[in-house]
C-alpha cells in the first residue's frame, strides 16, 4: 500500500454534466511526487477509496489533476461531486503506476472511450512533452466530451493524429482502419467500456498486433461465477478455512480476521496480490497478472482468483 | 583450440540457437516481410516461406525481397513502409541474418516477431570493444581474427548479444 497524505483542493470545475475536475495541490511545505503517464491516484471519498486517472504528464507536477464521473447517487464519486470544494483537504494515495507506456516504444495508438480518456490524456501530454509522436481515437457521446479541446489542442502537436468518433459502429471502423496503419515498434493502450476493450484485441489480433503490444486499463470487470467451495490456509496457522462457494478469498480472510489490502475487489487494481506458498491448482480471473505470471503461480489477487488446497503467505 | 573451449565452462556461453528446418510462418501476423541474403540457398528458403503463405486462406499482404548482402538502411527503409502486424522472416548466413534481426531490433520489432533460418555459419558478426567495430568474420568461436577496425588480434568469445546482433571479441595478448 502507498502513503497516505493529505492534499488541498485548489479548483472543481464542470467539465460537462456529471464530470468534474479537480485540481490537488500539496499542502504547504510538501512537494508532489512525479508519476508515470497513466498512473492514478487513490482518494479516500468519505467510506469509499476510489481510484482515478491522473490526467497530467507526471512530468514535475505541481498539481494533481483527476477528473470524476458522477457514477450514482451514493458511491465515492457522488461523495466527491457533494463534498470538494476549493480550499477543502482530502486523504490521497499514490500515484499508483498500471498503465505505463512501454519504454522502447516507436509510436503509441492511444484509444479513449468516455472517462477513460482521463489516462489515455495523460498519455499524449507525455508524449507531447517528449516529442514523440502518437495517435489518439476518442470515443465520446457528443453531450460528454470531457477534455476535447485540450486534446485536439496536444493533437496538433507534430506526430500526433486525432480521430473523434461519437458511435460504437464509427469506433470499430476507426479501429479498423487505424490498428493497420501504425508504425513497426507500435503499442496500443485502450481505457474504455468492456465492449470496446473487447473490439479492441479482437480487431487487434487480427490486425496481427501481437498481445505484448495491446494493453488495457480497465475500470470495470465481467460477473464471475461463482466457482467451487476450495480448503485455504494461511502459512504460519494450524486453522484449515474453507472459501465456500460464491465467496472470495478475500472476504474469507477478512472473515477470519486478517487484513488485506485491497480496493477494487473485482481484479482490476492489483492491490490485494498475495503470495502462493502452495496449491493443488490455481484459477487466475484478474486482469493484473501477465500470462507468464499466472503460469508461474507465485502470487494470486485473492479478490476474484480461486483455486483448490491453497496456502498463501501474509 | 581444444584445450581452450574445455576450459571455459559451457554453462556461461551464450550463443544464438538455430533451427535445423526452416521455421513456418507465424500465422497470426498481418502481413510478411521476406528477406533472403547472399545465395540461392537463402532465396529459395524465402520462395518456400512465400509459397506457404498464399496456400493459407489468410493469403497476407507478403514483400520479398533479395540483396547480395545485409544492409541497414535498406532494411530500415523497408521496415519503415511496413506496418505494426508485420512479421519479418530472414534466410541467409549468419552474419547478415544476427545483423539484420539486430537492426530490425532496434528500429522496434520484437523477437517473437521476427523468424531466422542461417544457410551458412562461415561467418559471423564479430564486436570489438576496443575501438567499437561490428566485422564480418569469416572465423568460429574461440579463433583468433583481426578487428577490421583497428586490426587487433582478437580471440572470438562464446558470448553473443542479441541486442548488438553480434559476437564479443576481446584482445588477449
Amino acid at each position: 500500500m502507498t502513503d497516505q497524505r493529505r492534499l488541498r483542493v485548489t479548483e472543481v470545475r464542470s467539465l460537462c454534466p456529471e464530470i468534474r475536475q479537480i485540481t490537488l495541490e500539496p499542502l504547504e511545505g510538501t512537494a508532489l511526487m512525479g508519476f508515470q503517464p497513466g498512473s492514478h491516484l487513490i482518494l479516500h471519498a468519505g467510506e469509499h477509496r476510489n481510484a482515478y486517472s491522473l490526467t497530467g504528464d507526471g512530468i514535475m507536477p505541481s498539481r494533481y489533476t483527476v477528473s470524476v464521473l458522477k457514477r450514482n447517487d451514493d458511491g465515492g464519486s457522488a461523495w466527491l461531486h457533494q463534498h470538494l470544494a476549493p480550499g477543502s483537504e482530502i486523504t490521497a494515495e499514490g500515484p499508483v503506476s498500471m498503465f505505463a507506456p512501454v519504454h522502447n516504444q516507436q509510436h503509441a495508438l492511444l484509444v479513449a472511450g468516455g472517462i477513460g480518456i482521463t489516462p489515455v490524456l495523460s498519455h499524449a501530454s507525455a508524449l507531447a512533452a517528449l516529442q514523440k509522436s502518437a495517435e489518439v481515437i476518442y470515443a465520446y457521446k457528443p453531450h460528454r466530451a470531457a477534455h476535447v479541446d485540450q486534446l485536439r489542442e496536444i493533437c496538433h502537436s507534430a506526430g500526433f493524429r486525432l480521430t473523434e468518433v461519437t458511435s460504437a459502429g464509427n469506433c470499430r471502423k476507426a479501429l479498423r482502419d487505424r490498428m493497420s496503419d501504425q508504425p513497426v515498434g507500435s503499442h496500443a493502450y485502450v481505457c474504455g467500456p468492456m465492449s470496446m476493450l473487447e473490439s479492441f484485441l479482437e480487431i487487434g489480433a487480427a490486425a496481427g498486433w501481437p498481445e505484448y503490444r495491446l494493453h488495457l486499463e480497465r475500470f470495470e470487470a465481467p460477473e464471475l461465477d461463482p466457482g467451487e467451495e476450495f480448503a485455504l490456509r494461511v502459512s504460519g496457522s494450524p486453522e484449515d478455512l474453507r472459501v465456500p462457494v460464491g465467496v472470495s478469498i478475500l472476504e474469507t480472510l477478512e472473515s477470519a480476521g486478517y487484513s488485506v489490502p485491497n480496493m477494487c475487489r473485482q481484479g482490476v487494481c492489483g492491490q490485494c496480490q498475495i503470495s502462493v506458498r502452495s496449491a493443488g491448482s490455481l484459477e487466475h480471473r484478474d486482469y493484473v497478472l501477465t500470462e507468464e505470471e499466472k503460469a508461474a503461480g507465485g502470487s494470486l489477487m485473492v479478490c476474484v482468483s480461486r483455486g483448490t488446497d491453497v496456502e498463501v503467505a501474509l | 583450440m581444444g584445450n581452450v573451449r574445455e576450459a571455459v565452462d559451457s554453462g556461461t556461453w551464450s550463443l544464438p540457437q538455430w533451427a535445423d528446418q526452416p521455421p513456418d510462418p507465424d500465422l497470426t501476423g498481418a502481413s510478411f516481410l521476406l528477406i533472403s541474403y547472399g545465395d540461392s540457398e537463402a532465396e529459395a528458403v524465402v520462395q518456400q516461406w512465400e509459397a506457404g503463405l498464399r496456400r493459407t486462406d489468410l493469403d497476407p499482404p507478403v514483400l520479398r525481397f533479395h540483396a547480395s548482402a545485409f544492409d541497414r538502411d535498406q532494411l530500415a527503409d523497408k521496415l519503415a513502409e511496413a506496418r505494426c502486424g508485420v512479421r519479418l522472416m530472414i534466410a541467409g548466413g549468419q552474419y547478415d541474418v544476427l545483423q539484420a534481426m539486430a537492426t530490425a531490433r532496434a528500429l522496434g520489432l520484437e523477437t517473437g516477431e521476427i523468424t531466422r533460418y542461417a544457410t551458412a555459419y562461415e561467418d559471423l558478426p564479430l564486436f570489438c570493444p576496443h575501438c567499437q567495430t561490428t566485422s564480418r568474420a569469416y572465423a568460429e568461436v574461440f579463433d583468433w581474427t583481426d578487428c577490421t577496425g583497428c586490426h587487433r588480434v582478437l580471440t572470438i568469445k562464446p558470448h553473443y548479444s542479441s541486442q548488438r546482433g553480434s559476437f564479443l571479441g576481446v584482445d588477449t595478448r
